[in-house]
């Protein structure tokens, strides 16, 4: 792609400082854009330059964004484009827009032959549009020939046209026809002609202004719903104001050694101010699609930057949070990485990103936070899971018979610790052995590789039974984790209960909602961790990374169990519980990953990947 | 206003429109049912344009708006196994200006609709075939295609 070569430091971007070191290095954006002098905070792709054994991780720099930056990025490129142009701004981003924001080959064919370029769009070169103000036309004797509507003196009609033909119509049909579009037209079927995002925003106000004059009376209704919510949040928000501690982005290091009530309380404030500040974006975006042009623009906005390979969007259901990659780290630069592509084959990187919505996904695959294993593993791990389809119908039944009497159980949440309904027999969910031996003896986490002294045909079994084994495991957490997403998503309602109840402040209650949090992230490193040992040959360091992971799934299994027989309602009594076993879930996860990322740096682990 | 009427008030006009002027050769008129008509449900006939191997029979189509018409486009279908490279298995039709998502655009009316449907009869667009026997023989051997088109002429006369 050759659009990296066109920059815009010369003409819009006087500050861009080339010194700075800074290139785009993976794509054909074409407008250079310095990273320091916006406000947004820098960060990297791992908390830590190295592992606890000073083992470098590549990492990535990255931004991530808010609609508000990616928009004023976007209207600065207009603008730049429009520098060259001097065609107006509109007329600047309705072209970009034709070419799909490339802005070198706009350029190519806008010199070559502006009236054709410009025609292509539904723009007329030679004439001069209709101010948008003027298009809003109130007319008593106006019909409308889309919904046929007749105006009268005491009821008259608004009507709209483009500003570039006389075509009118009345403003609801337009609105309709506009709703969902990003390309704008008029709407004569004979008529090209485009309608420009100025003149799209006098409809949208002439909308608006018509609505607000309607929606008077069920106003009142909402004010006072934010009023009980706010109620709601009055504790908390009394004590907020009363005490000005500053963020500490060292959250994790926190974590462990907050023996003092104070640190707790204080971090609990902080993350009800992040907390609250998400609930002011939701109504943000909430607001943003209200009105028509603003939905416009939000489109335009997703369709610019999914065409940016610098840019993505979050995965996530309905976030609006958008992640900008701004460079790789020095380690990664020793490595000699200069493409994310290669940067994520690289078996010592993770391209791991937060949106600005606390939305962890992977800047390469997008697929959500696969730590601690590599992409390429990824890849590999989901495409067997896919392929092996035929085993997996029934694998992936989610019942699994009780040892003892043959009842299927299906498992609706909670830890593994099973006792059959209808035998009291009780058995460990993972590995289906008796419960009673598992105390002392708990190894259902390693995979027993079985010495070779069969005929080969049993081989193709044995692949099997090994894919099997980790699968199982994989896919039992993951059925655990999303159970205990669900759970999680009541937990506000939950939690309020408990504050009515025991009369406590919703900040006392705050760390059994980080308890439940800080599960469901255990859990998900110890999901993909089986998915990863499955590619690893048996070796010294993979005993190593089975320990550790057997350090994991005890302290996910015991907290798990505490979360599931401690009630609601009884959850203060147990606080002290919950924080040193989620603090000790934090822990063993950390030494996890450090120990995986240990084991691919090193030249003794061996990964099989099947190309 | 409910979007319910400005559907049904458009769909009046439409009919108003048609009965004062409407191309000759061709036919449209609301479903009768048990209350009456059935505004959302038409019974056209477009016929076959003159000199042409479509000529000499009226074809018979159905209209079906939705509550959201003029917003989205009506559904325009054929009988079943009509043969015409444009013309799904089902009969519905495949052309652009019906397409929400290409160049339906509310203004348009029902006569401009069925001159398209008719316009298409004589043109098909071989880049979007929606059949394959009518799709190949038209594309391959245009005789066999002839001679099909003109053997349903005589079917539908």
């Amino acid at each position: 792609m050759s659009g990296s070569e066109f920059s815009f430091s010369e003409e819009g971007y006087s500050s861009f400082d080339e010194d700075d070191g800074y290139q785009l290095s993976i794509g054909d954006t074409d407008v250079a854009f310095d990273p320091d002098a916006s406000q947004v905070e820098v960060k990297y792709s791992y908390p830590d330059a190295t592992t606890s054994t000073k083992v470098p991780i590549n990492r990535i720099k990255y931004q991530a964004l808010s609609y508000d930056d990616v928009d004023a990025l976007l209207t600065e490129k207009i603008k730049s484009v429009n520098g060259i142009l001097q065609v107006g701004d509109d007329e600047s981003m309705v072209l970009l827009q034709k070419f799909n924001w490339k802005v070198e080959r706009l350029l190519e064919k806008f010199l070559d032959n502006p009236i054709r370029t410009y025609d292509s769009v539904g723009l007329n070169y030679n004439a001069v549009r209709v101010q948008p103000e003027k298009l809003i036309v109130v007319d008593p004797h106006f019909f409308c020939p889309i919904c046929c509507s007749e105006g009268s003196e005491e009821n008259p009609l608004t009507t709209f046209h483009s500003g570039g033909c006389d075509h009118r119509y009345c403003v609801n049909c337009y609105a309709t026809f506009l709703k969902e579009k990003t390309t704008l037209t008029c709407m004569d079927t004979e008529c090209h002609s485009v309608i420009l995002p100025s003149e799209l925003k006098s409809l949208s106000d002439c909308i608006l202004n018509a609505e607000s004059v309607l929606g008077d009376a069920s106003n009142g209704l909402a004010a006072s719903k934010t009023e009980a919510s706010a109620d709601f949040y009055g504790y908390a928000s009394d004590s907020a104001t009363t005490r000005g501690n500053d963020y500490s982005d060292d959250e994790d290091a926190a974590e462990l050694d907050s023996d003092g009530e104070e640190i707790e309380e204080q971090r609990y404030l902080v993350e009800y101010r992040k907390r609250k500040l998400e609930k002011a974006v939701q109504d943000k975006e909430k607001q943003r699609n209200k009105s028509l042009y603003s939905r416009y623009r939000s489109k335009i906005m997703k369709d610019h930057v999914s065409q940016q390979a610098d840019f993505r969007l979050c995965p996530a259901l309905d976030c609006p949070g958008i992640v900008r990659f701004i460079d790789f780290d020095s380690n990664s630069a020793s490595s000699g990485i200069t493409g994310l592509e290669q940067f994520a084959n690289q078996h010592r990187s993770f391209p791991i990103v937060e949106c600005s919505y606390n939305h962890f996904f992977c800047f390469y695959c997008s697929k959500d936070n696969h730590v601690p294993i590599p992409c390429p593993i990824v890849k590999a791990w989901i495409k067997k899971c896919k392929d092996d389809s035929e085993t997996a119908n029934w694998i992936d039944n989610n019942t699994k018979p009780c040892p003892q009497c043959d009842t299927n159980i299906e498992k609706n949440g909670g830890c593994n610790h099973m006792t059959c309904k209808t035998c009291c027999h009780e058995f460990c969910w993972i590995c289906m052995g008796l419960w009673k031996d598992h105390k002392d003896f708990y190894k259902c986490n390693r995979y027993q590789e079985v010495k070779d002294d069969s005929p080969q045909k049993e081989n193709s079994r044995r692949y099997l039974e090994k894919y099997l084994f980790y699968y199982n495991r994989f896919a039992a957490h993951q059925t655990s984790f999303k159970k205990d997403r669900e759970f999680c998503s009541k937990l506000d309602f939950l939690i309020q209960k408990v504050q009515k109840r025991n009369k406590v402040s919703w900040i006392e209650t705050q760390f059994y909602e980080e308890a439940v949090r800080i599960l469901l992230k255990g859990r998900h490193t110890l999901m993909w961790s089986y998915a990863f040992l499955y590619y690893v040959e048996p070796c010294r360091l993979k005993h190593l990374i089975e320990d550790s992971q057997f350090e994991l799934s005890k302290a996910v299994e015991s907290l798990s169990k505490l979360i599931e027989t401690v009630k609601p309602e009884n959850i203060i009594k147990y606080r002290q519980r919950f924080i040193k076993e989620s603090g000790l879930l934090k822990s063993h996860k950390y030494a996890l990953v450090d120990i995986c990322l240990d084991a691919l740096a090193s030249d003794e682990l061996l990964i099989s990947i099947p190309t | 206003m409910p979007e319910q009427s400005l559907c049904l008030q458009r769909l009046q006009q439409e009919r108003k429109q048609w009965r004062k002027d409407h191309p000759f050769g061709f036919f449209a008129k609301p479903k009768k049912d048990a209350d009456g008509y059935d505004l959302y449900k038409w019974v056209c006939g477009i016929p076959g344009k003159q000199g042409t191997i479509w000529e000499g029979a009226t074809y018979p189509i159905t209209v079906t708006f939705t509550q959201d018409y003029p917003a989205k486009a009506p559904k325009v279908k054929f009988t079943e196994d009509f043969y015409h490279p444009n013309v799904y298995p089902s009969g519905t039709v495949c052309l652009s200006i019906l397409n929400d998502e290409q160049d339906w655009k509310p203004s348009i009316s029902l006569k401009e609709i069925l001159l398209g449907v008719q316009e298409l009869l004589t043109t098909p667009n071989p880049l979007s075939p929606a059949q394959e026997p009518a799709y190949r023989a038209y594309m391959k051997n245009r005789e066999e295609y002839d001679m099909k088109v003109k053997e349903q002429a005589k079917h539908f006369s």
